[in-house]
């Protein structure tokens, strides 16, 4: 399907990868409709999009609101007609000892992440399926299936919202619509945010796991999905190195994520108050796309510390070559 | 443009992001019928049966974009995309609440309309409605296509030359291919208007089992098969089509 003229949809678009990914569509000339709890925030994406001569819509909503996203989803299709794209992607995580996360806390994370996406499906499915052709696009994670110590309840939830585009696929295949495209985004972990948002009682302050990839680079395959869906799509290669060490070695690599987890998920030095972050109030502000975790500049450092490896590998061989050569 | 053969009048309105082109025929200030055409065709082929109703109502057969004489987007659009385009056309040309007249992929059109601009709708006239559930793939549909030539007189395609020019091979096929995705038979409930179903008898394209499952998943419709004809019952039928068709016409004067 084409980007351009489309009518998209993302909810959670407040900030990190949903305002991103809201951004990179009102740069591929699509038409955006932004939800999120926070208006003011959603205000200031709106003009960001605006900027690039997008046509936007603003629907501030609560996707635990099984009601609100319906509405929203009739809103947009009253206002232009069609819905082309859904995304879901408002999540939310805590990071807290099994023992010490309040139930409370821990049943509104599955409700946000698993519930808010069944109400985002249930409330675009109709229309998409009424077209004959759409995408739908849940925003999952790498942890769905290289799970982590301390966000249970993340990844509990990730990994559902995995299976149930997995299920919806299958569903409407048995349907006959094949017009209908139902795709996952497992991305790595991103410079949002996020873990400054997220509840916490592990008294350490959170920080995000390296290797950091930027939120834009989210958005860009996204937006890809729509031009060619498909299946599920990791973003980050070392995300993509992880899963498939999780395949090939399941018990390595969950003794070794514990491990990590504990060294550079959670700060060792830096103390934390418990906090139920933004669970149940939204964020104070007006939300941005990065964290402040230099997602760019660590793939860039990435990338050029890469090129430096191989580059001096070959000169390597080649010297070795060359003295064996001569010998 | 030079003036249409056998119509009274050629249009055109701002709407839907295009010119769009209509061929109008008959009193001005009767009851209003719109003809909807099918993948690759225009007004053209309505003209039979625009002639037979001219001395009682207005018809108006506007050419969706891209067919016809309506420039479209350079890719085609898909049948939400041409029934919100329809829908644009006939709010702008203050045509809402007119007997809607669709032949083939033009009743998926209708149907559609009735999903997000069910005000707009009038009495439906269905003419063998597409796409048969059972027949959902490009293969089945071009063999149906064919089988039906058999049905067609000759001059048809005299007919409709210009309009497949128009169209070429391209949007043609794109715009199978999202009818061939559209489930119209999801959103049949959603038309709450009197609605008529006709098909001819020997159509290969609807057959008999399909346009009965039609009629009976619109709320308010009836099922008429028309003796001896093929897919495009208002050019090879014109005289038989009218009669079915006047008794709704009550409706729109009403």
């Amino acid at each position: 399907m084409r980007t351009r003229g489309s009518v998209v949809v993302v909810t959670g678009a407040s900030s990190g990868i949903g305002r991103a990914t809201a951004l990179r569509f009102a740069t591929a000339g699509a038409t955006v409709a932004l939800t999120a709890r926070r208006a003011a925030a959603l205000q200031e994406v709106a003009v960001e999009c605006e900027g690039f001569g997008a046509t936007v819509f603003m629907v501030p909503a609560d996707i635990t609101d099984e009601e609100a996203v319906r509405q929203v989803a009739d809103k947009v299709a009253e206002r232009f007609g069609r819905i082309d794209v859904w995304v879901n992607c408002a999540a939310v995580t805590a990071f807290a000892p099994f023992g010490e996360i309040p139930l409370s806390d821990f049943r509104r994370i599955l409700e946000v992440n698993v519930m808010g996406y069944v109400h985002g499906a249930r409330a675009a499915l109709p229309h998409l399926r009424d077209q004959g052709k759409g995408v739908l696009i849940n925003v999952s994670s790498i942890v769905s299936s290289v799970p982590q110590p301390y966000t249970h309840a993340y990844s509990m939830s990730k990994a559902a919202v995995r299976v149930l585009g997995a299920s919806l696929r299958q569903e409407l295949r048995l349907d006959g619509a094949t017009g209908v495209k139902v795709c996952t985004v497992l991305p790595a972990t991103i410079d949002t945010p996020f873990f400054e948002h997220a509840a916490n009682y592990t008294g350490r302050k959170a920080k995000a796991m390296p290797p950091v990839y930027s939120a834009e680079r989210v958005a860009r395959t996204v937006v890809g999905l729509v031009r060619r869906p498909r299946r599920e799509v990791i973003v980050g290669p070392m995300g993509r190195n992880l899963v498939m060490q999780a395949k090939l070695a399941p018990g390595l690599t969950e003794r070794m994520m514990a491990i990590q987890v504990d060294r550079s998920h959670l700060y060792r030095s830096r103390p934390a108050p418990a906090t139920d972050g933004n669970l149940f109030q939204p964020a104070a502000g007006t939300g941005s796309v990065s964290g402040g975790w230099h997602g760019r500049r660590r793939t860039a450092v990435r990338r050029a510390a890469s090129a430096a490896l191989v580059s001096g590998a070959i000169l390597l061989v080649r010297r070795s070559a060359r003295t064996r050569a001569a010998e | 443009m030079n003036a249409l053969k056998g119509w009274d009048a050629s249009e055109y309105t701002a709407a839907a992001g295009t010119r769009i082109h209509a061929a109008v025929l008959g009193r001005s200030e009767a009851p209003v019928v719109v003809c909807v055409h099918g993948l690759g065709c225009s007004h053209a082929y309505f003209l039979p049966i625009a002639s037979e109703l001219a001395e009682e109502v207005s018809v108006v057969a506007p050419d969706l974009p891209g067919f016809g004489r309506t420039f479209g987007p350079p890719d085609a659009l898909d049948i939400r995309g041409l029934s919100l385009a329809l829908a644009d056309w006939l709010r702008v040309s203050g045509r809402g609440g007119a007997l809607l007249l669709a032949n083939s992929a033009g009743c998926q059109v209708v149907v559609d309309l009735a999903v997000h601009a069910p005000e707009l709708l009038g009495p439906v006239v269905l003419v063998g409605p597409t796409v048969d559930r059972r027949a959902r793939s490009f293969r089945q549909q071009c063999i149906r296509l064919l089988a039906d030539q058999r049905w067609e007189s000759p001059s048809l395609a005299t007919a409709l030359l210009p309009a497949w020019i128009a169209c070429g091979p391209r949007r043609f096929a794109q715009t199978l291919r999202y009818m061939i995705s559209d489930p119209v038979e999801r959103k049949l409930h959603k038309v709450r208007t009197h609605t008529l179903v006709v098909r001819g008898e020997r159509d290969p394209i609807a057959p008999s089992e399909w346009a009965t499952e039609v009629a009976q998943a619109l709320p308010n419709a009836s099922l008429v098969e028309i003796r001896g004809t093929g897919h495009t019952v208002n050019w090879s039928a014109p005289k038989e089509l009218a009669q079915v068709v006047r008794p709704l016409l009550a409706i729109v004067r009403a």
